[in-house]
């Protein structure tokens, strides 16, 4: 599959400048995001009647990983209720681009213009999934507190210095991103060297300047690009494209991932193995102690995975890339080459999300039918479907499915470590690695 | 002649990893009786294994309050509370690793409390090795050819 | 209107429209739902037990009850009331119509297990209207145990016992020699199994029958007490209400008294303690069915025992007590199908 400019339809490329849909959408999801709140403070706590917790960890999850992510990139983020808020406030408008600006702007620290609080912001939040998951009230404050928290950041700090530097999920989205077939970056850099406003990056009277700190010219990659078309509404030249191109094309550079993009990488992966473990395996005192947030065996409970995530996952991958570069011919340093090769565990990472979250999906989607009825848990029936059964979907194609997938993850990751290093030898201890991972995770999802 | 070694180990990981089944001891089939004592944090034991053939006599004991038991692939559905314990029995005919789930809500943790009932297959591990190291391979071959195809090509 | 402000109006319409409709069918469903409509939600003991606790009805005037539960499945029940059970699930609703024709106090409580605390789960019902004086003449008849004078919590042990498990069928056929008092419901429920192997052992008539013979006669006098129905009955009450804790074999050593120390309580005769093992035989004939029915009535004061005076009926009573025989003589019927 080569590139394909998609902007260049006349159509799409309106459909895309216009501010309209998009503002329809976001603004759809708002409305989505405060019946979810709602009904999680309001409704009854039973999670699997609730529509905050089904609608948000059974319904949006899935869309988001299973088609969104792997699809569309970030396009989540374009739409994405908690980040449009503190960017109206900030704006001072919802739609038309405004010179006027609340809040103090102030530069966001140059020492966290990095992933690493966002790689705090997800593990504080993954420590505590558990209760979030089951609890409408929880999942409904959660929510609040990320919606309060991008306001804040709003009024604080230039532009979506939120949605960049703090969303936990951002993170998450953002690394996956880099996989997605679709792609925004500008045709001819020749072009932006030449211009001197750089409106892309200052913003004008057509729009705003990045409002994810990305100067356009320069991307080359889907990890910070929020999707938000504000650079095609903005370059006079009509120079910026959204590109239809091969998936996984971000990962066949030579650049490689920084050091706190490939500890994200080997966390998320990590993360998904803890979850299948806890969720979806057979140990119920490792449920208990990551349900009980606060609790001795609970903090037994995090300091093991922090220290699984954070230092086993990655310190694994460390001694593969160094034994790699013992058996290989060149002579980069380690720090580069793991951050290299660390590209290969973004494949497999998702592809382990995805696999993940199929059992959990389609287990309990019909717990979406009830909801819709009843979001409250109050006894409605407002589409006739409040007394529908519980019944797994698919159960016998599941196993299948996930196998599938972490298979692919796995070709997908080996093929990138043999295109980035030189021989068999030189790739078999990372190429180890990711094979170890699927078929460990394998064994828990599979049984 | 290497290529030619390579695929030949592919096509043995991967037929070992699809069909590793065929290999396994077959037993005389028995009576296996099982009690699963259920609480609000999962199964215990959540992990059943009988040979492929197998009769299945399982005994489920609510330990804290109503308790359902759902098996995948077979039509049974338990329903226990404490000091009524429900049973299933069964013949577990297909080999193969089936999902054991809660079917009645009964707490915070109701969606995940669950196990296993695997069926023969205690060869599992190597076959999704054979097949990972297949799949693996197979990437590998496609990728080397691809990465000179492109390096040829930029 | 310019651009921005119909998006705005747009934003807030998208944004703020479903919550405010969802808000609004909340307080519409509030509002139709009428005064004689009464929603009870349920949660586990420890967290709250019944909401709310305590019902005020009038006689003969029928409630609608909505009833939810907020963690794991309940059920609710309306002691000594004939009012059948009903299951409450989490998360849904379920309606029951209830109306107590009888004025005075009622006691309402969960009727599926719902963690160690479940006879706890308890609330009350005060019917108000004219006072029926039968009734209250019922209500203050002593129970057997009060007027026998017997104490529930003397330690009790028999001494002679039998060497194999009696037969009620075994001792069926010596009924005949039997003298007609031995097969009244009083002397039944006034005597313990020993006392009346005692008796029988006393009287000349039956001077010619071994120890064992005169246990299984026992048995067969006990068994005359409890029809198949009447069997059947306290066999589902049991599984129902105390092999929990009981075990469905009567040793005592259901799932909810693991951990309970065994042996006698503490210094103040109070505290939890292991169930009591109906297959102990010392403890089992020493004890008269009016003994039995006490304990069931009154409970265990802290010995985690539950109180059933307000729970059942007195025929459910006795058909309770005469289930528990059945862990000490072979039943006429099988006891192996109940427990099963």
């Amino acid at each position: 599959m080569a590139r394909r400019e998609l902007t260049r339809s006349a159509p799409l490329r309106e459909l895309l400048r216009s501010r309209w849909p998009q503002l329809v959408v976001t603004a759809s999801m708002l409305g989505g995001f405060f019946l979810v709140v709602a009904a999680g403070l309001l409704g009854t706590p039973v999670g699997n009647r609730n529509l905050a917790t089904v609608g948000v960890w059974i319904a949006w999850w899935a869309g988001l990983l299973l088609v969104a992510v792997p699809l569309w990139g970030r396009a989540w983020c374009a739409v994405c209720p908690i980040g449009a808020v503190g960017d109206w406030i900030q704006r001072g408008a919802v739609l038309e681009p405004s010179a006027r600006r609340l809040g103090m702007g102030r530069r966001w620290p140059r020492a966290w213009r990095n992933l690493w609080l966002q790689n705090a912001t997800f593990a504080g939040l993954a420590l505590s999934s558990v209760v979030i998951l089951t609890n409408p009230r929880v999942t409904a404050l959660v929510l609040m507190g990320l919606l309060a928290a991008a306001a804040c950041a709003s009024l604080l700090f230039e532009r979506r210095a939120f949605c960049r530097y703090v969303c936990p999920l951002g993170g998450f989205i953002g690394l996956y991103a880099s996989l997605a077939p679709v792609e925004l970056r500008v045709k001819d850099r020749g072009i932006c060297r030449g211009h001197r406003r750089k409106t892309c990056y200052l913003g004008s009277e057509a729009g705003a300047g990045c409002p994810w700190l990305v100067y356009p010219a320069a991307l080359d990659r889907n990890t910070y690009c929020g999707l938000c078309l504000e650079c095609l509404r903005t370059c006079p030249y009509g120079n910026v494209a959204v590109n239809r191109r091969p998936f996984g094309a971000d990962l066949r550079g030579t650049e490689g991932l920084g050091l706190d993009e490939a500890i994200k990488a080997l966390a998320l992966l990590g993360t998904a193995i803890t979850y299948a473990a806890v969720l979806l395996g057979p140990w119920g005192e490792l449920k208990a102690a990551a349900y009980h947030v606060g609790s001795r065996s609970w903090l037994g409970y995090a300091a093991a995975y922090l220290g699984f995530v954070f230092g086993v996952m990655p310190g694994g991958f460390l001694l593969a890339v160094w034994l790699s570069r013992l058996l290989g011919r060149g002579r980069e340093p380690v720090r580069r080459r793991f951050g290299r090769l660390a590209q290969a565990v973004v494949p497999l990472g998702l592809m382990c999300w995805m696999a993940f979250s199929l059992s959990f999906v389609l287990a309990n989607w019909s717990y979406v039918w009830p909801v819709l009825s009843d979001p409250l848990g109050r006894g409605w029936d407002l589409v006739g479907t409040a007394g529908a059964r519980w019944v797994p979907y698919l159960s016998s194609l599941t196993p299948l499915l996930q196998a599938g997938v972490l298979l692919l993850g796995l070709a997908w990751a080996a093929a990138l470590v043999v295109q980035h290093t030189e021989t068999v030898r030189e790739a078999a201890p990372v190429v180890g690695y990711c094979l170890l991972v699927a078929v460990g995770l394998a064994g828990v999802l599979l049984g | 002649m290497r290529r030619l070694a390579t695929v030949a180990a592919i096509g043995l990981a991967v037929a070992l990893g699809l069909g590793g089944d065929a290999l396994e001891r077959r037993q005389a089939p028995r009576l296996r009786r099982f009690t699963v004592e259920a609480s609000a944090t999962g199964l215990r034991p959540a992990v059943l294994r009988v040979a492929a053939g197998d009769t299945v006599w399982l005994d489920l004991v609510a330990t804290d309050v109503v308790h359902g038991l759902w098996i995948e692939g077979y039509p049974a559905e338990i329903t226990a509370e404490p000091g009524r314990p429900g049973r299933a029995r069964f013949v577990a005919r297909r080999p193969g690793s089936f999902r054991l789930r809660c079917s009645i809500p009964c707490g915070p943790l109701h969606p995940f409390v669950g196990g296993w009932l695997k069926v023969g297959h205690w060869w599992t591990l190597w076959r999704r090795l054979a097949l990972g190291l297949g799949v693996v391979l197979a990437a590998g071959l496609w990728a080397r050819r691809a990465n000179r195809s492109w390096h040829a090509g930029s | 209107m310019s651009r921005e402000g119909t998006a705005r109006w747009l934003v807030a319409a998208l944004a703020l429209g479903p919550p405010a409709a969802l808000l609004a069918g909340v307080r519409l469903a509030r509002e139709r739902t009428g005064p004689a409509t009464i929603e009870i939600r349920a949660r586990i003991t420890q967290a709250g037990g019944w909401t709310p606790q305590h019902l005020v009805l009038e006689a003969g005037k029928p409630v609608r009850l909505r009833l939810t539960s907020e963690d794991v499945v309940h059920g609710f029940g309306v002691g000594r009331a004939g009012f059948p059970a009903v299951d409450v699930w989490p998360g849904r609703f379920v309606e029951a119509r209830l109306m107590l024709r009888e004025p005075g106090q009622y006691v309402f409580y969960c009727t599926r297990w719902c963690g160690p605390d479940h006879w706890r789960m308890r609330g009350t019902i005060e019917v108000a209207g004219p006072a029926a004086a039968a009734s209250d003449v019922e209500a203050a008849r002593a129970p057997l145990y009060v007027a026998l004078g017997l104490d529930l919590d003397a330690p009790r042990a028999a001494r002679v016992l039998p060497a194999r498990r009696p037969s009620p069928q075994r001792g069926s056929r010596l009924l005949g020699s039997v003298p007609a008092s031995y097969l009244a419901s009083d002397d039944y429920r006034t005597h313990s199994p020993e006392d009346t192997w005692r008796r029988l052992r006393a009287e000349a008539a039956w001077s010619r029958f071994s120890g064992e013979e005169l246990w299984d006669a026992v048995a067969a006098l006990w068994r005359v007490q409890a029809p198949a129905a009447t069997l059947a009955r306290g066999a589902e009450l049991y599984a129902r209400n105390c092999a929990a804790c009981h075990g469905s074999e009567g040793r005592g050593d259901g799932v909810l008294a693991r951990g309970r120390a065994p042996g006698l309580p503490g210094p103040l005769g109070h505290g939890p303690r292991r169930p009591a093992d109906f297959t102990d035989a010392r403890r089992m004939l020493a004890a008269s069915p009016a003994l039995l029915y006490g304990k069931v009535l009154r409970g265990g004061m802290g010995t985690g025992m539950p109180n059933w005076g307000p729970i059942l009926t007195d025929e459910e009573t006795w058909a309770v007590v005469a289930y528990l025989w059945t862990f000490q003589f072979a039943a006429g019927i099988d006891p192996g199908a109940e427990r099963r």
